[in-house]
């Protein structure tokens, strides 16, 4: 069953009673909540999910309740709780359901050891082949994933890419592609198709909106793709799209540095990256155009 | 005798070298350290039996006292020493 079949007030009652088991690629997180702000945009974005079993396994149990004190009338709050642990200092009320996203990647990020975790973008083109985009805040990271997606290219994860010590493959999330300030009017624009949260605006980084997985990536979530590219993009006003090689060892030592869990796995995250570094071109990105951008990505070549 | 040196016996390491360029992942230290791929290679044949100081210089095709300042920092690092035995 999914998520969209539910009726919402269905889905605000099983929310604020047992909780929803949403599967999200390898995981199955259990959300609680009896704030009714959350139903609308997780009824919105999350629609074409599978449900869990409610009596079966969840790796991740969080609630999202509103604090137990005078600011419960004054200034309304929300706090993320993760196994009966309040995991964030509470935000404000509007802000649910980016916390929700926000306690989730961190959920991923802080537990599944059974990946190398590195924060980046990871999308597949029709060929099935993945490009990593590793990146800070505020290079265009989500934008250019989002504008990838809109044209076609399949999201396997817009903030944590899953890689799989055994195989080297990429596991897919396919979680909303978080969008912030410009971004969001840019893809309003440039992918009006794609479906968008409403924006929510002073949030610690700035204001965000999510965009829906488009369905098909969501049902082909179970499926592993092997990384190909590794691009760190650059969004530079004005210039002209732009791939230059990046060095190999540069490239390990910078996707270490994104990686959530490189120092915990030791020797298993050294080996995973070095594969991925073996089996891989990597390269630096500028752009301006989302159009030159995702020409340029169609025509990455496979790496021999 | 001539000085040999030798991967500190404590020490077991990971290399994976690149162009000019090598990953070096250090247990049980954990540390990461990319390195000049000339000193990845002498890191190699360091682990596969003492060298001396020319012989890792000649397989580097680097004149010796430039090497031979280039491999204090593996000393420097903790990651080689003398050959005592």
């Amino acid at each position: 069953m999914k998520l969209g079949e539910l009726a919402p007030h269905e889905l605000a009652r099983r929310l604020a009673d047992k909780g929803v088991r949403i599967r999200t690629g390898p995981f199955v997180s259990e959300i609680r909540s009896s704030i009714a702000a959350l139903a609308p945009p997780l009824n919105l974005l999350y629609s074409d999910y599978l449900l869990a079993d409610d009596e079966g396994f969840a790796d991740f149990h969080v609630v999202l309740r509103r604090p137990r004190s005078l600011r419960r009338w004054f200034g309304p709050q929300v706090l993320f709780e993760f196994e009966g642990n309040a995991t964030f200092l509470p935000l404000p009320l509007n802000q649910v359901f980016p916390m929700l996203e926000w306690g989730l990647n961190w959920c991923v990020s802080a537990h599944a050891h059974q990946f190398l975790i590195i924060h980046a973008a990871a999308v597949a083109r029709a060929d099935g082949l993945v490009a990593i985009l590793p990146a800070p805040p505020g290079s265009g990271k989500s934008t250019l994933c989002a504008g990838l997606v809109s044209r076609g290219w399949r999201l396997l994860s817009d903030e944590l890419t899953l890689l799989d010590p055994s195989t080297g493959l990429v596991h897919a999330l396919a979680r909303p592609i978080s969008l912030k300030n410009a971004s969001i009017d840019v893809m309003r624009r440039y992918a009006p198709q794609l479906v968008q949260s409403p924006a929510v605006r002073d949030t610690v980084k700035g204001t965000v909106a999510h965009v829906k997985v488009p369905s098909a990536d969501i049902e082909r979530v179970d499926e592993p793709a092997k990384p190909a590219w590794i691009v760190f993009p650059r969004w530079q006003a004005n210039s002209a799209a732009q791939l230059t090689a990046h060095s190999r060892g540069q490239a390990f030592m910078g996707l270490a540095d994104q990686s959530f869990n490189y120092i915990t796995l030791g020797q298993q995250g050294f080996d995973t990256l070095a594969r991925l570094i073996d089996t891989t071109s990597c390269y630096d990105f500028t752009y301006s155009q989302l159009d030159d951008a995702i020409d340029t990505f169609n025509r990455l070549p496979i790496p021999q | 005798m001539a000085k040999q040196w030798r991967i500190a016996p404590q020490l077991e390491l990971s290399l994976r070298c690149w162009e000019d360029e090598c990953a070096l992942y250090v247990s049980p230290s954990g540390n990461t350290h990319i390195l000049p791929r000339d000193l990845g290679v002498a890191l190699q044949q360091l682990q596969r039996a003492p060298c001396r100081v020319e012989s890792l210089a000649e397989t580097a095709g680097l004149p010796l006292s430039l090497f031979a300042e280039r491999l204090s920092a593996l000393k420097q690092l903790g990651l080689i020493e003398v050959d005592t035995v």
